[in-house]
């Protein structure tokens, strides 16, 4: 699993379901995923080392978890077959229960 | 008396009568002498060939074998030599692909928080973190917080670490947003973990 820097954030900010504006200032380098209206993760994008440079598979690793994708579906993800509705639709699907009221909130 | 003269023979003429006879003997033994003589060169020819070995001759006939056995062990020698050095090559060709495996594949162990680097959050306990290190850089986690940072070095990760710790715990408590179960975790643990010091 390959990926340079700039591919990764790039699907990162157009895919997962972040807060408008949540990486238009440039400064924030974490966000929360947020699907209707419930948070169920949070995602942080690594430091700039260069655009042009593959990132580290630790790293990818550790953003795949972030994203709770496995590495086939963040391949889809990172590679362009997948939407962001398509991610949506797999979080639905991971937590059934999504949309429902948490009580312990 | 003419023909008692011719019936007469004089002894010079017997004598070259004799002598005649004697010619064409010698030239009949001189010819068996030579076939003999041949016959005798032939066998002493053949009889040379297949003269008796004695310990010298054997021992210049074994030298011969030993010569003649040289470059038949030379090739030997050779044969062995390619193929211990392709066999060589093969392990030089294994080692170096276990060499890069062991390059890539990252190291991990295991390192503890003991405080968040901010005089305003104190922690009430260790936080464990996984610190996995490869070729290219160090990445440090809290598997249970979903937590991880990334940098050259395990304590500059791990600095990183202690603030992404901060900065959650300072975004779920502030929150106004329904939680997913994830997250609703991550601030229990970060409520037990974490104490908010005042001023």
């Amino acid at each position: 699993m390959r990926f340079k820097y700039t591919e990764v954030i790039g699907s990162v900010q157009s895919k997962a379901p972040v807060p408008e504006g949540q990486w238009r200032s440039g400064k924030e380098r974490s966000a929360p995923i947020i699907i209707e209206g419930v948070q169920i993760s949070r995602v942080t994008l690594p430091k700039a080392k260069g655009g042009g440079r593959d990132l580290s598979e630790l790293t990818l690793n550790s953003i795949r978890k972030q994203l709770l994708l496995c590495r086939d579906q963040f391949i889809d993800f990172v590679g362009c077959p997948m939407t962001m509705t398509d991610y949506i639709e797999k979080m639905k699907a991971k937590f059934v229960n999504i949309s429902e009221p948490i009580d312990s909130m | 008396m003419a023909q008692r003269q011719e019936e007469t023979t004089s002894p010079k003429s017997l004598f070259e009568l004799l002598l005649g006879n004697l010619s064409d003997d010698a030239e009949l033994m001189s010819t068996r002498e030579r076939e003999r003589l041949a016959e005798r060169d032939i066998f002493s020819e053949l009889s040379g060939e297949y003269e008796p070995l004695d310990e010298s001759r054997l021992r210049v006939i074994d030298i011969q074998r030993r010569v003649a056995r040289v470059p038949r062990l030379d090739r030997a020698i050779f044969e062995s030599l390619a193929k211990l050095r392709e066999e060589v090559s093969d392990l030089q060709s294994r080692v170096d692909e276990l060499t890069e495996l062991a390059r890539n594949t990252a190291k991990i162990y295991n390192a503890t928080i003991h405080e968040l680097g901010d005089i305003q959050y104190e922690l009430t306990m260790p936080i464990q973190v996984v610190i996995e290190e490869d070729e290219e850089e160090t990445v440090a986690r809290i598997p249970e917080l979903n937590l991880y940072a990334s940098a050259d070095t395990d304590s500059e990760a791990i600095n990183e670490l202690k603030q992404e710790v901060i900065d959650l715990y300072k975004e779920l408590e502030s929150s106004d947003r329904k939680l997913g179960p994830l997250p609703q975790s991550w601030l229990e643990t970060l409520r037990k973990l974490i104490v908010k010091k005042n001023g």
